[in-house]
């Protein structure tokens, strides 16, 4: 059970579908900084990986309303704050930065 | 000294916040305008993300990028180019845009990019 972080755009760097090609069913995947882009209904991949397994979605609440993303989030992603984050690193094995 | 003023194209194709590039590609319009350089902007890939509407940033503590380009038309630079494609990839309208732009297929974008002397891209 591992918490994978991604912190690139999927529109301009392989690093989420990279990310999402290696994760396991119990694993979650927390999109954060440039990596929220990929928390959009508009990305492929998260539609994808959703309606396939059990993978669990997060995006940091901060860095989505930075970027004015709020009405475009994909209904898989789960927004949160940097307390939910340092709960999910506990929650997990092991934590694996993709970037 | 000579007076010959080069057109130039600054081409912002990287998104807000991730890194400073995308300020400082608007830095570099912001400091050609105010030296009265003629100059066009075209906004391209992630680029598009700059112009998104609803950016709220303080949580990151960042300057809010989306009111930095709202400073644009102030100094004279109206014209505003969106890659027609990118915007469309990501799911987005020119009604999700907090300024009026134009939007350019990839044959008018080649035109544009022709069509001026010096080629910044960001």
């Amino acid at each position: 059970m591992i918490l994978h972080t991604v912190n690139k755009s999927p529109f301009s760097h392989s690093t989420l579908a990279d990310c999402v090609a290696l994760c396991a069913d119990s694993d979650s995947v927390l999109l954060l900084e440039d990596g929220v882009y990929g928390a959009q209904l508009a990305c492929e991949i998260i539609s994808l990986v959703s309606a396939g397994n059990g993978v669990r979605f997060f995006a940091l609440a901060a860095d989505v309303d930075a970027r004015g993303l709020r009405t475009k989030l994909h209904s898989a992603v789960t927004l949160i704050d940097d307390r939910e984050f340092v709960a999910l690193s506990i929650s997990h094995n092991s934590v694996q930065s993709w970037f | 000294m000579n007076n010959i003023r080069k057109s130039i194209l600054i081409v912002c194709r990287k998104s807000p916040y991730g890194t400073s590039l995308a300020r400082e590609a608007i830095d570099i319009a912001l400091a050609a305008a105010a030296f009265d350089q003629p100059l066009s902007l075209l906004f391209a890939g992630d680029g598009v993300y700059q112009l998104k509407k609803e950016q709220n940033s303080e949580a990151i503590a960042s300057k809010n990028h989306g009111k930095v380009l709202t400073a644009l038309p102030l100094y004279g630079i109206d014209t505003l180019y969106v890659e027609d494609s990118a915007l469309r990839l990501r799911g987005l309208a020119t009604e999700d845009l907090l300024l009026p732009v134009q939007t350019l297929d990839g044959d008018s974008i080649k035109d544009l990019m022709a069509s001026h002397q010096i080629l910044i891209n960001v």
